[in-house]
């Protein structure tokens, strides 16, 4: 099979002036420094429901990791007013379906916790329910369910019990486990192999009393931005959180989550794993070095939709489509660690074909062979999910979050920037990208 | 003419219009959406395989897991131009999906919604297949199944499928097999293709800030669909499924399950139920597992604290006269869990008040999806697929349900005609 290139007009430099204006609501925003953490409030009327997020970030530490999805998970589970989990889903309940939840992950090098809230906003509800909802989520942070200063044992017991549940699971996922255990490979004890599901032999260190210790520390020295999103009244909500957040803790600007690499790999390692799966899981790891801030910013973005970010990639289109090899190949960077990644599942016996042409598709680059209009596609697309994420309240948040803690422009601005992205830029980032590990875990040998 | 409809209780508009050539249009438009989302399908899913074909003028069987090949290969065009790459032109996202009981072609994006929607209906309306790219096509999907084979919950749910049906193709994986897959030819494609990709068997949904007259135009003035010839949706060869379960119980052990896991199926005779609307008996079933096993119930606060479980999900489903209801839970203990779980089911009084506050939270669900375009489409497609018709009186059916007659329904329900599956981790010994 031949892929024509279709002759598309080229909209070079003029991408932005043939898009339309972003329909509906504007976002009105501001930030308001609440003596130790910021509140970042986003009005607009886009959607039925609010949706408030507080982010905590903390410099990672490998024993912590355990210990904040225990906690976090301890939070949301039960608190001192609502002492079961049936308590609190009927609470939630009252507040007219409202979901809490809380994510913990890695970001460079900081571990984060989001405890999440999404309600429907009292004009479809009753009012006072933003007060009542905010309160709540006050209950949860501050007043967890400690006597004596212990964790509630029974709350405590089904966590630990469901967190090496989980711990246990990533191996069932042999797509994810596959990359984990890629990093791992990569660089052991090193910042960018830890994940954030945790790890048994800490589980094990932890009771209700330490438990409690820790989240002594971590309300005190964690830092906190907390977001509201919604069709808001700004001095209401600043009302509520200065009543309902009273807290003092860390307050420092971070500006340390980019992680830099300082061993390069001259010749890749390589690393085949026994695993009983039909499929083989292949993840490749390669370190990015010495990328400038636009480059970091935005030329690598492009540089990997063109590689692998897209189903208009040289890898779907070459490893998929052309020689039927596999169902899903994808590459992802990440500018925070300086990583990218290259993941596909295969058949055992075609790994050293499929490393072939995955190496040809990256020297491609390299060389220069690509297109002005595959750089096109990726601009068009990028600005598409710049223009697509007005409609997710999360992801609105998510945006204002990079703008603070990285200093990230907000989407308008990328969108202008994207646009001066050049070819000789994608071929740079191609020279600054060094494959370091190449990791295949499983599968069958096909006679 | 276009109808006019209303999502009642949530302010949302829906223009609807059966075309002569019998595809069904309705479009959604939202206020204050930068996205739009736009979904074309026909009610052909795995479930159908053999069928009246009006080339060959006979009955014919097409191997298992055509649907999925022919939504493939669907994205093959004679020009050469795929769709990913039309799209691609504007940023627009395109995918499509295959289910037991539909198949689905999508978009969605911000830009060129009308050149975007005419091209959808085009490709979706120029199968191009060639022995040649069908044979290319076998190495791609046999990966996505052995992919898909290597997950311990996908295994567990097809495997559920074969203890719970003695004959029904429910039994069979949506992709078919490696072997099955390898057997599949361009006529199998064009057979069914022309069986059930006529517009009589095809819905078009459109969703997102616009204009509904100018989008109603497109579709009436595209050429390729103006082309195509009212088809009758051919006659599928029925087959008889007994009301009792195949297999009662099951335990397998499996290298890649690191947690054990628990799958218990009921399967229900549906029309035992006076209630003959279908949706609203679905509506009370799902409110009463709900109560009994959900969030709020106390069975799953004394189950976690026994250790019995750490997590529990509930599904319910019509498969033709018969209601599903699984039980899927992460557990050491399965057998004490399903005992436990037919004592609370026993002994277990609703009150009025969990009632009312189920309710109340679903009506506020409602309104919440209402937030998300897709999400929306996604509950309408729903109803046309397991009812034929649009619900959009969702919210009063909600409101009028009633605590007398969700207790007469409960007493109806019974846990005899089960299927147990218990996958354990083969290495648990050496622990």
């Amino acid at each position: 099979m031949c892929y024509n290139i279709t002759t598309t007009k080229l909209y070079i430099n003029n991408i932005l002036k043939n898009r339309h204006n972003i329909r509906g609501d504007k976002v009105k925003y501001i930030k308001k420094v609440l003596g130790s953490y910021n509140l970042h409030m986003l009005k607009t009327n886009r959607f039925k429901t609010i949706t408030i997020d507080l982010i905590f970030r903390k410099k990672i530490k490998k024993e912590d990791i355990t210990k904040r999805n225990v906690l976090a998970d301890l939070l949301t589970f039960s608190s001192k007013k609502y002492p079961t989990r049936r308590e609190m889903a009927i609470h939630q309940q009252d507040l007219y379906a409202c979901e809490v939840d809380f994510s913990c992950y890695r970001l460079g090098n900081y571990y984060n916790t989001d405890i999440s809230l999404l309600c429907l906003n009292e004009k479809y509800t009753e009012k006072g329910m933003l007060d009542e909802t905010i309160k709540y989520l006050s209950e949860i942070v501050f007043n967890p369910n400690v006597t004596n200063n212990k964790f509630d044992s029974t709350s405590f017991e089904i966590i630990k019990n469901n967190t090496i549940k989980q711990i246990h699971s990533i191996e069932e996922d042999t797509r994810k486990y596959s990359l984990v255990r890629m990093l791992e490979n990569m660089g052991e004890s090193e910042t960018y192999s830890l994940h954030g599901f945790g790890y048994i032999e800490d589980l094990e260190k932890i009771n209700e009393e330490n438990i409690y210790e820790y989240y002594q520390d971590f309300i005190k020295s964690s830092g906190l931005d907390i977001f509201i999103i919604g069709d808001i009244d700004f001095e209401q909500v600043e009302k509520l959180f200065k009543d309902n957040f009273k807290f003092n803790i860390y307050h420092k600007k971070d500006n340390d989550f980019v992680i830099e690499h300082k061993k390069i790999r001259k010749i890749p390692k390589k690393i085949v794993e026994d695993y009983p799966s039909s499929q083989s899981k292949l993840s490749i790891g390669c370190k990015i070095k010495n990328l400038t801030e636009f480059e970091r910013n935005y030329a690598l973005t492009i540089f990997n939709m063109i590689l692998g970010g897209s189903s208009e990639s040289k890898l779907f289109r070459n490893v998929r489509e052309k020689n039927s090899l596999c169902y899903y190949i994808s590459s992802n960077s990440n500018k925070i660690d300086n990583l990218l990644f290259i993941t596909s599942g295969i058949t055992k016996n075609n790994f050293d074909k499929v490393i072939k042409l995955i190496r040809k598709e990256i020297n491609e680059i390299k060389k220069g062979n690509f297109t002005l209009e595959e750089i096109e596609k990726a601009k068009i697309r990028y600005i598409s999910l710049m223009d697509e994420m007005y409609d997710y309240p999360s992801q609105i948040i998510s945006y204002y979050y990079a703008a603070e803690i990285l200093n990230s422009d907000l989407p308008e601005e990328r969108k202008k920037m994207i646009d001066k992205v050049t070819k000789e830029d994608i071929i740079s980032v191609s020279n600054k990208i060094y494959m370091d590990t190449i990791y295949l875990l499983g599968g069958e040998d096909d006679e | 003419m276009m109808n006019k409809l209303e999502l009642l209780g949530i302010d949302q508009d829906i223009y609807f219009e059966k075309l002569d050539n019998g595809l069904e249009v309705y479009i959604l438009p939202f206020k204050n959406k930068n996205n739009y989302f736009v979904s074309y399908f026909t009610k052909f899913g795995s479930l159908i395989l053999d069928f009246y074909s009006e080339d060959e003028k006979k009955m014919i069987h097409v191997p298992e897991g055509i649907a999925h090949f022919l939504e493939h290969k669907m994205f093959e065009q004679e020009d050469g131009v795929d769709p990913f790459e039309f799209f691609a032109k504007s940023g627009t996202g395109c995918n499509a999906s295959t289910s037991y009981k539909a198949t689905r072609y999508y978009c969605m994006g911000t830009e060129n919604l009308h050149e975007n929607l005419d091209y959808l209906i085009n490709y979706v309306n120029s199968p191009y297949f060639t022995d040649e790219n069908v044979e290319k096509e076998k190495g791609i999907i046999c990966e996505e199944i052995n992919m898909l084979k290597d997950n311990p919950e996908w295994f567990a749910e097809e495997e559920m499928q074969r203890m719970l049906y003695q004959k029904h193709s429910f039994r069979i994986p949506i992709a078919g097999s490696c072997e099955s897959v390898r057997t599949i030819t361009k006529e199998d494609l064009y057979n069914t293709y022309n069986a059930f990709y006529n517009p009589n068997n095809m819905y078009l949904m459109i969703g997102g800030e616009v204009n509904p007259e100018e989008i109603i135009k497109i579709i009436k003035n595209n050429k390729i669909l103006n082309e195509k010839e009212k088809r009758e949706i051919p006659e599928i060869k029925k087959v008889k499924e007994p009301i009792n379960v195949k297999e009662k119980y099951k335990e397998v052990e499996l290298d890649n399950v690191k947690t054990n896991k628990l799958g218990y199926a009921i399967k229900i005779d549906s029309t035992m139920f006076k209630e003959k609307d279908k949706f609203e008996l679905s509506l009370y079933i799902g409110m009463i597992l709900n109560i009994y096993f959900g969030s709020t119930s106390i069975f799953k606060d004394e189950m976690l604290e026994k250790g019995y479980l750490s997590t529990l999900y509930l599904e319910r489903m019509y498969v033709d006269d018969f209601l599903i209801i699984e039980f899927w839970a992460e557990t050491d203990k399965p057998n004490e869990l399903i005992k436990e779980l037919n004592k609370h089911f026993k002994n277990y009084q609703v009150t009025k008040e969990e009632v009312e506050r189920c309710k109340k939270v679903w009506i506020s669900s409602e309104v919440m999806t209402t937030d998300n375009v897709e999400a929306t489409i996604s509950a309408l497609i729903n109803d046309i697929i397991e009812y034929d018709e649009i619900k959009t009186n969702k919210i009063e059916y909600i409101r009028n349900m009633n605590y007398e007659k969700l207790l007469k329904i409960k007493e109806k329900i019974d846990f005899s005609n089960t299927s147990t599956l218990i996958l354990k981790n083969k290495e648990k010994k050496d622990d």
